[in-house]
């Protein structure tokens, strides 16, 4: 029946071109809309995996609480407080350091580690003050786990270690305490005491909330400045394979006191966006790919009525129900192989020009949300589904007036005619 | 092989409650020509159509060949439309996106036949004259070159029944004798039987036999007489 679709798709060429391009839009817009979100995910999703530790190791908060002492003190009696207990149980640093590093160095997922301390404090040059927080790191083991060194925009990661009372600090913070590379500013702690520091260096994540905030030092300089010898307030931990974290995490987490988070779990709420989003471009393609199939049956069936006649002379001379069924269904598969392969190399087309489109965020060139044009996802999966779902939809919405057709009486049709 | 028998054949209507066909019985024999005459609303269309396995009967079976052809599965009514029947109808049926060649080896082309018969396609078109009409649509083509092409289209698997109703209806005069010429011919040569469904008593007087029908009964049946006279010959030389 190949013949017979070929030639009957040829005769009416405004239709079949028509159909052609309905199809042909809707896997280029699929392939355009799976694209852009899949391009705008991956890279934030790139930037959450690469950017900050797979795994972080850090005190847990505990409150107290009434329950905290329920069955300590008189674990028969009823106690009734006069003042109920609370306040706060003082794990400003992990308690067993040492204990982290042995698992951490015996775990084969592990890559590498980095111990940080963390502490509030405030920056204060000349008049100025803005409340900041104090990193102290290792800069060869932060550099192998996070990727804060290449946001550098003067001095090196490196130079934090050259000696004592060295600070890095986001180009943002060190506009607003009005200093220059090389100044030395004043750090506050809340225990009250200061402490001078010199910049060496500045970097900008393009993260304002980063780049504000942050200075870096190295440990022993947070360590001696902030009055805490010898703490360390996190482990950041990177691992081969990301995906691995959160079990390693589970794992890591039970029967410690510490708080063990993986970066899936860090940053939930951004994964429930992207669920969101996918729900969104989800119903949108299906969308699409619906209005392509409403179409292709349209056209079908508007020839099927127009054939009846054809129909039952075909019949007549002894083609089968199934012959008339595979004519109607040929000329469908037939536009929605070429429309979906002629969509494909629109919607890429379209993609690698939307790629080009700058979307420049101000002043960010080399920062965390650092592109300046549009993301595109270029996964050959997304090819595949399209093609495969034109086709899917396209057999079917020309399989239901195909099917039509085959029933059709001839001798109906010729006796209504005559 | 192809004599077509016709037993009881009853064809009824529910809605409204009409008996279309009463009680029909006849028998064709190999090579014959039959025009089946009667007024319109006779039944004679309906006749041609469950006779030729277009139409189910209400009662009755048709055997043609030997072989009851309401009995068949699908596909072997299929394959016996194909390769042993052709059908002429009043309009010709003809694909409108089809060459006269192309549309002749249509029925070719179910068996994927149609290379080793187009060279019978162009000769019967010929033989038509149709030969400069090889390579038109059939919106290039006249009234009666169409329906010559429809002619064509039902002989190219050289059936051993052709089928015909009111192949001359949509004609002038010219062109309705040119058909029948056609048939008179295909009938004698080839021996095809011809079964043939007419309301014009010149074309049905062209036929060997003539059966008459008046509200869905046989009333005249010039053959009768001749079956009785073969039935006795027949006994004759068995005894």
């Amino acid at each position: 029946m190949w013949f017979l679709a070929l030639k009957q798709l040829r005769s009416r060429p405004s239709q079949t071109i028509l159909t052609f391009i309905g199809i042909t839009l809707g896997a280029a817009g699929y392939i355009v809309f799976s694209g852009l979100m899949g391009g705008y995910q991956q890279y934030m999703l790139d930037k959450l995996v690469n950017n900050d530790a797979h795994v972080r190791i850090s005190p847990r908060d505990e409150f107290i609480t009434r329950e905290t002492f329920r069955g300590i003190f008189f674990p028969e009696g009823e106690i009734r407080w006069l003042s109920p207990p609370s306040g706060r149980v003082n794990y400003s640093h992990l308690t067993n350091v040492p204990s982290w590093f042995r698992r951490l160095d015996r775990d084969p997922r592990v890559l590498a580690y980095s111990p940080q301390i963390i502490r509030d404090v405030i920056f204060t040059h000349r008049d100025f003050s803005v409340p900041g927080r104090f990193i102290g790191i290792d800069p060869t083991r932060e550099s192998q786990v996070t990727t804060i060194a290449q946001y550098m925009t003067a001095g090196s990661f490196n130079d934090v270690s050259k000696g004592i009372s060295l600070i890095i600090v986001g180009e943002e913070l060190m506009k607003k305490v009005g200093a220059r590379l090389n100044d030395t500013i004043t750090i506050v702690t809340p225990k009250g005491g200061t402490a001078p520091v010199r910049i060496v260096g500045t970097l900008r994540t393009g993260m304002r909330m980063l780049d504000e905030r942050i200075g870096y030092a190295s440990l022993t300089t947070v360590q001696s400045l902030t009055g805490s010898p010898g703490e360390i307030t996190d482990i950041a931990v990177r691992l081969h394979d990301a995906n691995k974290a959160r079990a390693l995490s589970e794992e890591l987490g039970s029967g410690t006191t510490d708080r063990v988070e993986s970066w899936d779990q860090a940053n939930e709420s951004i994964l429930f966006v992207f669920r969101t989003q996918n729900i969104v471009r989800i119903s949108t393609t299906f969308t699409i790919i619906l209005v392509v199939a409403f179409g292709i049956y349209n056209v079908l069936n508007m020839s099927v009525n127009h054939r009846k006649k054809e129909i039952a002379i075909l019949r007549s001379m002894g083609y089968s129900k199934n012959d008339i069924i595979l004519l109607f269904l040929y000329q469908g598969i037939v536009l929605g192989i070429l429309g979906s392969a002629v969509g494909m190399i629109l919607g890429w087309a379209a993609c690698a020009y939307i790629e080009t489109i700058p979307i420049a965020v101000s002043g960010s060139r080399r920062g965390w949300v650092s592109v300046n044009h549009m993301l595109i996802l270029w996964d050959a999966k997304i090819y595949v589904q399209a093609f495969a779902m034109v086709i899917l939809s396209t057999i079917i919405a020309s399989f239901i007036p195909a099917r039509a057709a085959g029933r059709l009486s001839p001798l109906e049709i010729i006796r209504g005619d005559v | 092989m192809a004599d077509l028998q016709c037993i009881n054949l009853v064809k009824s209507l529910m809605n409204p409650p009409v008996r279309i066909l009463n009680d029909i019985s006849f028998d064709v024999g190999d090579g014959d020509f039959v025009a089946i005459t009667g007024k319109s609303g006779s039944g004679k269309s309906t006749l041609l159509y469950v006779a030729s396995g277009l139409d189910f009967p209400t009662e009755g079976r048709v055997i043609i060949g030997g072989r009851d052809i309401y009995a068949m599965p699908d596909y072997e009514l299929n394959e016996f439309r194909n390769a042993r029947i052709g059908f002429v109808f009043q309009f010709h049926y003809l694909l409108p996106e089809l060459t006269s060649i192309d549309n002749v080896l249509m029925p070719a082309r179910k068996l994927g036949r149609e290379r080793a018969l187009r060279g019978r396609a162009g000769e019967l078109l010929e033989r038509f004259g149709l030969s400069h009409c090889l390579d038109k649509r059939p919106a290039q083509m006249s009234g009666g070159e169409q329906q010559r092409v429809a002619v064509a289209r039902a002989l190219i698997m050289d059936p051993d029944i052709l089928f015909a109703d009111e192949p001359t209806g949509n004609l002038d005069s010219v062109n309705g004798e040119r058909i029948m010429a056609m048939f008179k011919e295909i009938n004698r040569n080839a021996g095809t039987t011809i079964i043939l469904v007419t309301h014009e008593l010149d074309y049905a007087a062209m036929a060997g036999r003539q059966i008459h029908l008046v509200d869905g009964r046989i009333e005249r049946d010039t053959a009768t007489h001749v079956k009785a006279a073969r039935k006795n010959l027949n006994r004759s030389h068995s005894q």
